[in-house]
């Protein structure tokens, strides 16, 4: 392969840049469109390294938290946990919580999942300084 | 003012999800009792409002702690219903507080402390935990052991002697260490073990004053009286003290000995600076010695403080054979038991029958005629 594709393309002669150079996975590539693949993925990369190299709490959505939780319980890796707070004013408390539960909970931002999303936001900051 | 090393612990039984409180706990109730503390159990029913406050009363422990569920302005007993709550944090003044519950830093704490608590520990958020088997002791559980040591860790460093501080530290240092160690395990709950033990260890809180100490400071060095002998002479003359120590001694100790009637009255007093740990002195006996019932009281201190690291008493013995004989038994009873100790077993070894030898040659055989010599002069 060129080691410059763009540079490359443009030597070409006319026509050239846009007849088939490669078969991938049986599909039949030009060098234009080898060309215009890097410079997206170029683009692509460019946008995500100032969020890559930012806190984890700027560029952190809860959405993202809530992904997170969601794929790991997919993967059975969420277990029950249980918390020591108590019925306040009446109101009865959830004391054991499932992953399907603290996924309701934090989608539903209620208090208990407000300390679901700080918590695995928590996890990130801690696994980031790795 | 309340009394120093006695620990009032909450220890619920039939609370949800609670008897893991109970057994982590009772692993804070053995270090106590390890470390010669007196710490008073308030398990199940005991563990309500009434006989807690109660408790706290009567027994004026310079510690209360204990687990329960809680809010950020109660904590609760064994039916979930409040023991301490904003309206009697009073009674938490003037002691060192550990509670292992949700959210009672939040108002609870810095009430108390407002309130003349010294040092108020706690969560001011939700204390979680994950467990397989909830009826099991946690430090069995493989999930469990890592938040319920980790919180131990804080009134156990309390009993040590570390200030709030230090046991604040201390229990931070322990979930810092069972982060780690989940962090490289391969176990599928490993992300969120670290995720809730993290949690739990950032928010645990140390209000008031982070010097309050359970026991008082640390000690250079303690000890105790082996020993002590108040003797006279037989004629009357000589009184002569006699002391084994077996801690600290020299510069910095000091040693006063006083003497005294059955009544109590003072005959008289000697301080002995930079005292040896074994040592026997004698000085002019005081008129008309009363042997069986004056005594002499022995305290070993600290020279700058005055605290004392140990006394002992003991009652004038006359020096006579029998007298002297006794106190040799009793001086070195250790030494004579373990010596005849050593004789028993020598007589069993040496004094025991010998296995026979197995026959290795064919048994002696005499000639079948039987050999004559004769010695012919």
């Amino acid at each position: 392969m060129p080691r410059n594709i763009e540079s490359w393309v443009g030597k070409l002669p006319p026509g050239e840049a846009d007849i088939p150079y490669w078969q991938i996975a049986g599909q039949m590539v030009t060098p234009r469109e080898a060309a215009e693949a890097k410079r997206e993925a170029a683009t692509r990369w460019a946008g995500m390294k100032p969020m890559l190299e930012s806190p984890p709490e700027i560029g952190v959505t809860d959405e993202l938290l809530i992904q997170r939780i969601r794929d790991r319980a997919a993967q059975g890796r969420v277990p029950t946990r249980y918390v020591l707070t108590k019925d306040s004013s009446g109101k009865r408390v959830t004391l054991q919580l499932t992953a399907e539960e603290q996924i309701r909970q934090a989608e539903a931002h209620t208090a208990i999942g407000e300390d679901v999303l700080e918590a695995e936001l928590k996890l990130m900051q801690y696994l980031e300084n790795l | 003012m309340p009394v120093e090393g006695v620990v009032l612990q909450c220890r619920p039984l039939s609370c949800q999800y609670c008897m893991p409180l109970y057994y982590a706990t009772g692993h804070v109730s053995e270090e106590a009792a390890r470390l010669g503390l007196d710490l008073h159990d308030m398990i199940g029913e005991l563990d309500e409002q009434a006989p807690v406050l109660d408790a706290i009363h009567t027994l004026d422990p310079l510690m209360f702690t204990g687990a329960g569920h809680g809010s950020p302005d109660a904590f609760t007993s064994n039916t979930e219903k409040d023991v301490i709550n904003l309206s009697n944090a009073y009674m938490l003044s003037d002691r060192i507080v550990y509670l292992l519950s949700c959210s009672t830093a939040a108002q609870l704490g810095p009430e108390a402390v407002r309130q003349g608590a010294r040092s108020y520990g706690g969560y001011d958020r939700d204390w979680s935990w994950i467990q397989n088997d909830l009826t099991l002791d946690p430090y069995l559980d493989p999930y469990g052991e890592a938040f319920f040591r980790s919180s131990n860790e804080y009134p156990i460093s309390l009993f040590e002697g570390k200030n709030a501080g230090e046991a604040h530290g201390s229990a931070f240092d322990s979930y810092s260490y069972w982060v780690e160690y989940w962090r490289t395990s391969t176990d599928g709950y490993a992300a969120e073990m670290m995720k809730w033990l993290l949690w739990d260890r950032d928010h645990l809180l140390t209000l008031g004053d982070l010097n309050a100490r359970l026991t008082g400071p640390q000690q250079p060095s303690l000890g105790e009286f082996r020993y002590v002998k108040f003797w006279i002479d037989e004629d009357g003359s000589t009184l002569e003290f006699s002391w084994d120590w077996s801690g600290g001694s020299g510069f910095g100790y000091v040693l006063t000995i006083t003497w005294y009637r059955a009544d109590g009255t003072e005959l008289g007093r000697m301080d002995r600076e930079m005292p040896k740990k074994q040592n026997t002195v004698t000085q002019a006996a005081y008129a008309d010695p009363q042997p069986g019932s004056d005594y002499a009281i022995f305290v070993w201190r600290q020279e700058d403080t005055g605290v004392e690291y140990g006394r002992k008493e003991c009652t004038l013995t006359m020096h006579s054979f029998t007298n002297d004989l006794l106190d040799i038994l009793d001086r070195y009873k250790l030494y004579i038991a373990l010596g005849g100790g050593a004789l028993l077993l020598g007589l069993m070894f040496f004094g025991r029958r010998r296995p026979t030898m197995p026959m290795i040659y064919p048994p002696y055989q005499p000639p079948a005629q039987p050999q004559v010599i004769v010695l012919k002069s």
